[in-house]
């Protein structure tokens, strides 16, 4: 029983990292459809929690939604398991490309195609900013720890680990300590 | 060397929130601090994996690994990645239940994330640069992409698909015109 549960969720996230275009928030409505609908391995609440936690901590949110997955219906090595298999078949692809790349790398065609990518991937930048300043932005406080984390950046060069973590704790003081 | 790159995406992993687009200022500032990547090999990295299936953060290790220290490198880089995240979700299921609801786990990640998007920004800036951004086609095309995504939800890989045909368009089209330039001046 828990072995054939194992292999089905192992084939869905198999089948998940491969065709995970596009980022976490293009995923996320499949994996609802497929985890919660579907096959009702999470309850629509969990699956609630597991973007939330996913938007808190570290990592993509593909990746730690299997975590969570594995982990809530068969325990940490089934966690292992279906993390292994979400990040298997694009870490196969990417690396195949990787080794192909550096033979085409030199090709007119190859250099075509990068310069209309380039300025490309700005435009996508941008677009994945205005998506999490969506979130970001519920008052004047949260405006302030932006416009002081953009100056430390720009003009400090401050490294952005030490940003984060400085925002962070502005965060704990305005919100918890202050307010 | 293989153990500085693992140390290198574990850092990053562990430290930034956001996403792939929040991780890539901060790697590319480590991996050029360390004179493992340039800039330029960065910006290929990240025009590349957009066309990929996965996490940007798996695809991405994976093509900057392998350009710094080939498939071991790549397996290194994508260990690094990608251990944090799982170290915290087990850590947070089995352990912390509750700590996602605490006051100060909330407020702390409400002052966090508007420097995901400072980061974000000064990632966006400086790739920009790099990109010639200050070209009239260049910018047309971000721009393009950007209103594609943000409001109209083209997938990324069409839109990548998309822009690499508009980059070949314009490329043979430049040839053809010095071509011709060529055949007038020679007359």
């Amino acid at each position: 029983m828990a072995v054939d549960l194992l292999s089905k969720l192992c084939l869905f996230f198999l089948k998940a990292g491969a065709l995970s275009f596009g980022g976490g928030y293009a995923i996320l409505h499949m994996l609802q459809s497929e985890l919660v609908y579907r096959n009702g391995w999470i309850t629509a609440r969990d699956f609630a929690d597991v973007v939330a936690i996913a938007e808190m901590t570290p990592g993509p949110i593909a990746v730690n939604a299997s975590t969570f997955v594995g982990y809530r219906l068969l325990g940490p090595f089934a966690a292992i398991l279906t993390t292994v298999c979400i990040v298997a078949i694009p870490f196969v692809i990417a690396l195949a490309v990787s080794i192909g790349y550096q033979k085409v790398r030199d090709s007119r065609f190859m250099k075509q195609a990068l310069s209309g990518i380039r300025p490309a991937v700005v435009g996508l930048i941008a677009a994945a900013g205005c998506g999490i300043a969506d979130v970001s932005f519920s008052d004047t406080a949260s405006v302030g720890i932006f416009l002081l984390s953009t100056y430390l950046l720009f003009r400090s060069r401050m490294h952005p680990i030490v940003v984060m973590l400085l925002s962070g704790a502005a965060g704990i003081v305005l919100y918890a300590v202050v307010l | 060397m293989l153990w500085s790159i693992f140390a290198i995406f574990f850092k990053i992993g562990l430290f930034t929130i956001g996403g792939g687009y929040a991780m890539l200022p901060a790697l590319q500032a480590e991996l050029t601090k360390h004179c493992l990547l340039t800039d330029e090999e960065c910006l290929d990295a990240i025009s590349l994996v957009n066309g990929l299936p996965g996490p940007l953060v798996v695809t991405g290790a994976t093509f900057m690994g392998y350009r710094i220290r080939g498939i071991p490198g790549a397996c290194a880089a994508v260990l690094g990645a990608v251990l944090p995240s799982i170290i915290v979700i087990l850590a947070i299921s089995s352990v912390f239940a509750g700590a996602i609801e605490h006051a100060w786990v909330r407020a702390f990640f409400a002052g966090a994330r508007p420097a995901v998007c400072s980061l974000i920004l000064y990632s966006a800036v400086r790739i920009a640069r790099r990109a010639q951004i200050s070209r009239a086609f260049n910018a047309a095309l971000a721009l393009a992409t950007f209103a594609a995504v943000r409001f109209l939800g083209v997938p990324h890989a069409i839109v990548i698909a998309g822009a690499a045909f508009a980059g070949i368009a314009a490329g043979s089209f430049k040839k053809e015109a010095e071509k011709e330039n060529g055949r007038g001046s020679a007359q």
